[in-house]
């Protein structure tokens, strides 16, 4: 253990270690805080960025389109063949809100949490995925940024009235 | 006088170029002006153990090497010229079952995406004002994963097994008495 980063080390009974690593951090940054102007001026960088987000996610659904294919071709759909549809389904999700697509966000985070909820895929299942594919080309082919207005509340309300359908028709086994 | 971050390095590590390009350019508002990069775990570490960032900021989901694995290589491997460096992993997940799967890989702040730059700052902060102790045993090492201290009861003690905690002496007298007292049936009859 390098000392250098280490303030204090106590030893439980059990055999544990508690380590007390020196603040560096504080010993660089000092104290204070930050200046709310410099907080609003980051936020409004977020808000208003024109970084181009339209190709990454584009190639982002190519993933999602590839990854259900492949599920479907495979008899056997277990949880490992779904986290690789919820891999691009994150990134859509996690950067459409951030580069002025919070419709893509909104719309994956249903589908995202209907897919952590599954242990196996079924034909129903997959029907939300198609209904999934095609929301998300429509928001990238029109390029509808913003909320999409009253048809993108629309949308969120019909994808999440279908993944709530699926899960009561097919509710969690109880523990 | 305000955080001074200028001297503060920090290495952000995510494969999808647009979100990298924007952490940069909000740690760059922040003050930030040592900010180095990566766009997967491997790439990551090399520089990781070039530069021995302050702070480190990435992704969980990256091919080859995702974050779990960098966080792995940081906090567990010889070459690691700081194997306490501050982590905030990044992730589109938000069920708990995953934050605490990535709290358990030895991450030190979990940050959902999307998010704010409040959100950013508020994880940054919280390593500065409140950093984790280190857990060391056989089977991991890192951050303490229990945030907080728990609470004891603070109201009023009325059960047998507080006596103990009696502390006046006329409370403590009671007591002696009605330790001292017979029960009796409850359906006695007259």
């Amino acid at each position: 253990m390098n000392k250098k980063f280490v303030l204090l080390t106590e030893t439980a009974e059990n055999g544990v270690k508690i380590i007390t690593p020196k603040n560096m951090l504080r010993e660089k940054t000092g104290f204070g805080g930050l200046d709310p102007v410099i907080l609003t001026r980051a936020e409004d960088q977020i808000r208003n960025n024109d970084i181009p987000f339209q190709y990454p996610a584009e190639e982002l659904l190519k993933q999602v389109i590839t990854a259900i294919e492949t599920a479907q071709s495979k008899s056997v759909r277990d949880r490992a063949l779904i986290e690789t549809i919820c891999k691009p389904v994150t990134q859509l999700k996690a950067g459409g809100a951030m580069f002025q697509y919070p419709l893509l966000t909104r719309i994956s985070g249903i589908v995202l949490h209907f897919l952590d909820g599954t242990m196996t895929l079924d034909e129903e299942a997959f029907g939300i995925l198609a209904v999934y594919v095609k929301i998300i080309h429509s928001i990238l082919g029109g390029r509808i940024t913003g909320d999409g207005g009253a048809a993108g509340s629309q949308l969120v309300h019909e994808m999440d009235d279908a993944c709530l359908r699926y899960n009561q028709k097919y509710p969690a086994p109880k523990n | 006088m305000p955080y001074q971050f200028h001297n503060t390095s920090v290495l952000v590590v995510d494969d999808m170029k647009p979100m990298l390009q924007l952490v940069v350019k909000v740690l760059g508002i922040f003050g930030f002006r040592k900010i180095y990069t990566a766009m997967d775990g491997e790439d990551a570490f090399i520089k990781f153990c070039h530069h021995a960032p302050d702070i480190v900021i990435t992704d969980w989901q990256m091919e080859p090497t995702d974050g779990d694995e960098l966080i792995d290589r940081i906090r567990n491997t010889k070459k690691s010229p700081n194997p306490f460096v501050p982590i905030i992993l990044m992730s589109g997940y938000t069920a708990l079952s995953r934050v605490q799967m990535a709290r358990d890989k030895g991450a030190t702040e979990f940050l959902v995406k999307p998010f704010r730059a409040q959100d950013l700052y508020n994880r940054i902060e919280q390593m500065i004002e409140n950093p984790r102790k280190f857990v060391d045993c056989q089977v991991y090492f890192g951050p303490d994963r229990r945030r907080r201290k728990a609470r004891g009861y603070e109201g009023l003690r009325r059960r047998q097994i507080d006596t103990h905690n009696i502390s006046s002496d006329a409370m403590r007298e009671v007591h002696d008495i009605l330790s001292r007292l017979k029960p009796e049936p409850l359906n006695k009859k007259e």
